[in-house]
């Protein structure tokens, strides 16, 4: 499900806030770029439009460095001994994969390389007993980190694409911490990462995009120093004799996963956020529950069946939601 | 040692079917399928040949021929008791085509073996490594346990499903292009042209790494026509498959003299025109052994004999021009 960021007009905002007791002058400065396969855009709300400026162009380096790690050609997997970042990566994939009983998978690298190439639309379907060995052969060996480098598995090459775009809009908002920035809004392709407040000094909003329909906003998210993420079948998929085959592969079929067709989470941390929305698009909502629960995220599950679309919040979400435009059904 | 084989169909009267590959024999109770390994037990189909190995060497890799795989390595290589084809120049009949005496090698002694004295993995090597498919699945997991390399050096005769069952736990692979002539497939050697194509481009799609092997026979296929007609259709399948043309001696059936090395040469050529590696093989030509950058032609790896130096690759790119190599060096 992409997420809008709902911009508001600049001037509109300078007439109607600036200089108002509350936030005097504040300023806003925005930067939008191609990079890790997507849209960036990057919000800085301050006082000095210098250190806004210099802000900006920190956490636009940010990106490119984690395009030249975790981008298409994964190219972290080539360093002599892993950066910091990728151990980190790496480790916290585990433990989530854990979390969510194998659902959230870092090492369909392989796989995902047999499908082909998502983005462009040019997959394959692979040949369905090749899969099913594949499968069976991915139970067998573990993918490790051993001093320093992984000691690869077949069949098993990490892919961190699932949670690295998370990580890179959260380091990208922690980079304003020590910076004096009053607001922060990191966007990349709809996985949102939030820090203080808006010129206006009210929070930010974010609209959840319907995942058939995207005119329209299933409801808006005012968040505060949280990141929102989602995933869904609706970007990077290609349909391949009616079927829709989509770039979220289930780890426990190896074929596009057919569960969910969006997953949204709110968390603490976007790598957190990123991750789960990915295993929310496999797992059940009891498994969804489970997991939300112990990493303290909130989530909304969209299920398609006979065209409908059936909308799930998890009891805390709507405590983020300011406006609900569509009818949903809170999990009890 | 035997095992109940996959891929068969029982019949009415005590037959089998096998499915493993294309002349899906039918075999009567007490019998043997075209490759002397497989047979039929009381209408049910085994392996005969399990995990008993003609032959355990430690190889360079570059003798399978694989010349972009782990270039410089060595491999231990190891072989079933059969083939399914019968060429009548085969090069190791005497292993293939007729019964040797085995040595029993358990999978997970494989496995244990395969990382030894400096071994990337194992080798099925030899004769032909599809024929005994039920120990290739079990030693393949095996060695993959133990983080070996799985090799195998085939004709290429396989039926779809046991491939496609195979193929993930193959990490490389050296498919014979014997001909390209479908009738001279059928007729001379009992085998069959489209079983080999499938395999080539089924293995590269499943991102295992091919090579590709003609041994160039005088009398047979030695036409600048029939190399072209391969090398276009490697090309199809992807430019950077390795093709080795190997130099054919006299053996088994066959009493042509050995291949003319001028041929030869002016082969290497023709297949250059459609292919950015050629190798030639069984013949003493350093400089149509090495491997050269496509791009720039810096020399990226010196083979003297079955001496490899690598010299012009830098953590997968070439050290001039930087271009990626695409394979595991």
């Amino acid at each position: 499900m992409k997420i809008f960021f709902l911009f508001f007009s600049f001037t509109a905002v300078l007439v109607s806030f600036s200089c108002s007791q509350k936030t005097s002058c504040l300023f806003r400065e925005e930067t939008t770029f191609v990079c890790m396969d997507t849209k960036i855009s990057i919000s800085a709300v301050g006082r000095d439009r210098e250190i806004l400026l210099e802000y900006i162009e920190l956490a636009s380096e940010n990106f490119k460095f984690f395009d030249s790690l975790y981008g298409p050609e994964n190219l972290f997997l080539g360093d002599i001994r892993l950066h910091p970042y990728s151990v980190y990566l790496w480790e916290r994939s585990n433990e989530i994969s854990e979390l969510t009983a194998g659902a959230f998978d870092p090492s369909l690298g392989d796989v995902i390389r047999l499908w082909g190439d998502f983005s462009s639309g040019e997959i394959c379907v692979p040949d369905s007993v090749f899969l099913d060995s594949v499968t069976r052969i991915r139970k067998s060996g573990e993918t490790l980190i051993q001093n320093g480098h992984f000691v690869l598995f077949p069949w098993k090459t990490p892919n961190l694409g699932g949670i690295a775009k998370g990580f890179a809009i959260q380091r990208a908002a922690e980079i304003a911490d020590s910076m004096g920035i009053y607001g922060v809004l990191v966007d990349a392709g709809g996985d949102i990462s939030v820090k203080g407040f808006r010129e206006d000094g009210n929070l930010w909003k974010i609209g959840v995009q319907h995942p058939r329909d995207p005119g329209t906003i299933v409801a808006v998210i005012t968040i505060k120093d949280k990141a929102v993420c989602t995933s869904g079948d609706y970007q990077r998929f290609s349909f391949i004799e009616g079927t829709r085959y989509h770039h979220i592969i289930d780890p426990f079929t190896l074929y596009p996963s057919r569960g969910a067709i969006s997953a949204t989470v709110i968390c603490d941390r976007a790598e957190d956020a990123d991750a789960l929305s990915t295993a929310f698009m496999i797992l059940d909502i009891r498994e969804c529950t489970k997991a939300a629960k112990i990493l303290g995220a909130e989530f909304l599950v969209a299920f398609e069946k006979d065209t409908v679309i059936y909308f799930y919040a998890s009891p805390g979400f709507s405590d983020n939601v300011s406006e609900w435009k569509i009818p949903y059904m809170e999990i009890k | 040692m035997k095992k109940k084989a996959e891929f068969y169909e029982k019949l009415d009267n005590g037959s089998v079917k096998c499915l493993l590959c294309f002349h899906n024999c039918v075999i009567a109770s007490g019998q043997k399928g075209f490759c002397g390994i497989r047979g039929n037990i009381d209408g049910d189909l085994y392996s005969l040949g399990y995990a008993e190995t003609v032959s355990v060497s430690l190889d360079p890799i570059e003798k399978k021929p694989l010349y972009h795989f782990k270039p410089g390595s060595s491999i231990l290589s190891i072989a079933p008791n059969g083939c399914n084809l019968d060429c009548p120049f085969c090069q190791n009949y005497s292993i293939s085509q007729s019964f040797s005496p085995t040595m029993t090698l358990t999978p997970e002694e494989a496995g244990k073996l395969s990382r030894q004295k400096g071994s990337i993995g194992i080798s099925y090597t030899y004769t032909e490594p599809f024929v005994w498919f039920e120990y290739l699945m079990d030693a393949g997991r095996e060695v993959r346990k133990n983080g070996g390399y799985n090799v195998i050096v085939s004709n290429g005769v396989i039926n779809p499903e046991p491939l496609a069952r195979i193929a993930p736990l193959i990490d490389a692979a050296n498919i014979d292009l014997k001909t390209f002539s479908a009738e001279k497939y059928r007729k001379v050697l009992g085998g069959d042209l489209d079983s080999v194509l499938r395999t080539i481009e089924f293995l590269k799609k499943n991102l295992v790494h091919v090579e590709v092997t003609t041994l160039v026979v005088t009398g047979f296929n030695d036409s600048a026509e029939e190399i072209k007609n391969a090398a276009r259709f490697i090309s199809s399948v992807d430019d950077e498959i390795p093709y080795h043309l190997s130099r054919y001696f006299p053996n088994y059936k066959f009493n042509a003299p050995p291949t003319d090395e001028k041929k030869l040469k002016v082969f290497y050529e023709e297949a250059r025109k459609y292919l950015k590696f050629v190798f030639l093989g069984n013949l003493y030509d350093p400089e149509k052994s090495n491997t050269y950058c496509p791009d720039c032609g810096n020399l990226w790896i010196d083979r003297n004999s079955f001496k490899v130096t690598t010299t012009g690759i830098e953590e997968g790119r070439c050290s001039k021009c930087n271009r990626e190599t695409g394979f595991l060096s």
